[in-house]
């Protein structure tokens, strides 16, 4: 079966922010500061996957209408 | 009625084409609640692919604070914001601020509609004619706004990047000017600044120039659309390569262990051919993947020539020509000829590793193919032993059949004999001539010999068209015929 990239990286997207969803929700649940900022940095983390994400799904669909 | 009013800032959302949903969101966004008020619906023109290379307005709007205008690029829908103001505004930079203070609030409205922008860029338009007073000015504006925009630099922005030029200066306060064609700005001599800021996802412009308009409608979104995909594709195509080479130093050592261990240190020795094939197998899968590595690097080069000359195409009727600076040109021309320079000697790379998965599939080949001559050798000399067995077995049963042939014609030759004395009686023998007696029962036993052979040949083939058989049963009738000829 052939592999739809534009797909899977809008796939990759979703659970970036899934993942990001859950570490705020983890941030807002910690106990102490060093749990919670461990989460926010996390959640950064997942935001900025995302955006890279973002960038190269853009160049794709870019370099595709190129061709 | 005529605007007699001057630009003092551009501002530029950038969306695909295809998405349409948020280039209506962010459409509405800014024509709502004080906004410039749209007239009739707007026809996002997205289903007409003729809009090929410079950006084509297909919709304006006339607001109090801000004028917008929808424009179409090949690939691109771009969202103009035009923030007007008076002579004296317009004459220097007095009015950056507060033009830079309605984008904000037009950016702070769409910011909350999460829709996907392929990026944003700023354009501050002044009439004054120094560039270095320009960018001084625009510099700290542009960070400001970039931070109030909560943007954090990429992780990986700038790791693809040249420093050139100005972007060299230890302080990074770099930026690069361009020298465009007086016709653009009716004979004044325009200049545009690109305050490039490492790749960010907004980018800001300074354009020194009296009336831009045109240049800032149609002719720098084309030039910045242009930018922003070379830069995309930089970027993108420079980390592909980045995971190319990684794969490429894997399948090297890979490759490099299978030749020491089957070469160096004669490992196929132990091995059988089954097992060689799988590693025939296993190797060619490692050929497959640089060879397909290989292409994909050639596609890249493919696609960042083709945009390096679509910024060339877009800046070419831009430019003002006769010696005036073309550094925004040479720095994007540069960054795109860097990575085609990385690509090219990463596929010369790519072609030296396909060479030595290429012999270490032929040394393992002949490793097999070397058994597999072994094994026919051995296969062969059984053959030819178990012919020569054959040979002398034959020999001996033709021995045996001579023999069982000369037993059953003495046999059949006496029985012939004492049957036909039966028959006619020994008076009536007697006066038959020994030799015509021998000659007769010798033909009539030959005959039945050889025919009892034809015989058996042709129950055996089921085939009655042996003419040996044909010509024993004549010879056994014409006997017969003497015989009784003979005997009466």
């Amino acid at each position: 079966m052939p592999v739809n990239v534009i797909q899977l990286i809008e796939e990759a997207i979703e659970y970036e922010r899934m993942a990001a969803e859950r570490y705020r929700q983890g941030a807002q649940a910690a106990d102490d500061p060093e749990t919670r900022t461990l989460f926010e940095q996390l959640v950064r983390w997942e935001e900025d996957h995302e955006r890279i994400l973002h960038e190269r799904l853009t160049t794709l669909k870019l370099i595709r209408g190129q061709q | 009625m005529p605007d007699n009013r001057h630009t003092l800032a551009v501002h530029y959302f950038y969306l695909l084409r295809d998405a349409e949903a948020d280039l209506a969101a962010l459409w509405n966004a800014l024509t709502e609640g004080g906004g410039p008020a749209s007239s009739g619906t707007l026809d996002l023109g997205l289903s007409n692919a003729g809009f090929a290379g410079s950006c084509q307005i297909v919709h304006r709007v006339r607001g109090a604070e801000m004028d917008l205008c929808l424009g179409m690029l090949p690939r691109l829908a771009v969202v103009e914001i035009y923030v007007r103001g008076d002579s004296d505004e317009h004459a220097g930079i007095s009015g950056w601020k507060r033009a830079l203070g309605v984008i904000d609030e037009a950016r702070r409205k769409t910011g909350d509609l999460g829709i996907s922008l392929f990026g944003e860029t700023t354009a501050l338009v002044s009439a004054e004619k120094s560039s270095d007073v320009l960018a001084a000015a625009a510099r700290p504006l542009a960070s400001e706004r970039g931070l109030a925009a909560n943007e954090t630099p990429a992780e990986d922005a700038g790791a693809s990047r040249i420093s050139i030029g100005r972007m060299a200066e230890p302080d990074g306060n770099g930026f690069f000017v361009c020298g465009l064609s007086p016709e653009l700005a009716a004979g004044s001599e325009p200049l545009l600044l690109d305050l490039d800021r490492h790749g960010d996802k907004h980018r800001f412009y300074v354009v020194a120039a009296a009336e831009p308009d045109t240049l800032l409608s149609t002719h720098l979104p084309q030039i910045d659309a242009a930018i922003r995909f070379l830069v995309s594709q930089v970027t993108h195509f420079a980390q592909q390569r980045s995971t190319i080479a990684a794969e490429r130093a894997v399948i090297d050592r890979q490759v490099g262990e299978l030749l020491h261990r089957q070469v160096v240190l004669a490992g196929a020795a132990a091995e059988a051919p089954e097992q060689l094939d799988e590693k025939i197998a296993a190797l060619s899968r490692l050929f497959g993947m640089l060879a397909t590595d290989s292409l994909l690097i050639r596609q890249a080069e493919d696609h960042l020539r083709g945009s390096r000359e679509a910024l060339e195409a877009a800046l070419r009727p831009c430019l003002a020509g006769g010696g005036a600076p073309d550094e925004i040109g040479a720095h994007y021309r540069d960054m795109a000829t860097a990575e085609l320079d990385s690509a090219h000697v990463e596929a010369d790379k790519l072609s030296f590793s396909r060479g030595n998965a290429q012999a270490a599939i032929e040394v393992v080949r002949i490793q097999v193919e070397l058994l597999r001559a072994g094994e026919e050798a051995a296969i062969q000399s059984q053959t030819r032993e178990l012919l020569s067995r054959s040979l002398v077995v034959q020999q001996e049963r033709l021995a045996l059949q001579v023999a069982a042939g000369f037993v059953e014609f003495v046999l059949l030759f006496y029985y012939v004999l004492k049957s036909w004395e039966g028959v006619i009686g020994q008076p009536a023998i007697d006066q038959i001539p020994p030799l015509v007696r021998m000659a007769t029962v010798g033909f009539m036993s030959l005959g039945a010999t050889i025919g009892t052979h034809f015989l058996a040949k042709a129950l055996h083939n089921r085939s009655w068209k042996s003419p040996g058989l044909w010509v024993s049963v004549a010879v056994l009738l014409a006997t017969l015929t003497v015989m009784i000829t003979i005997s009466s």
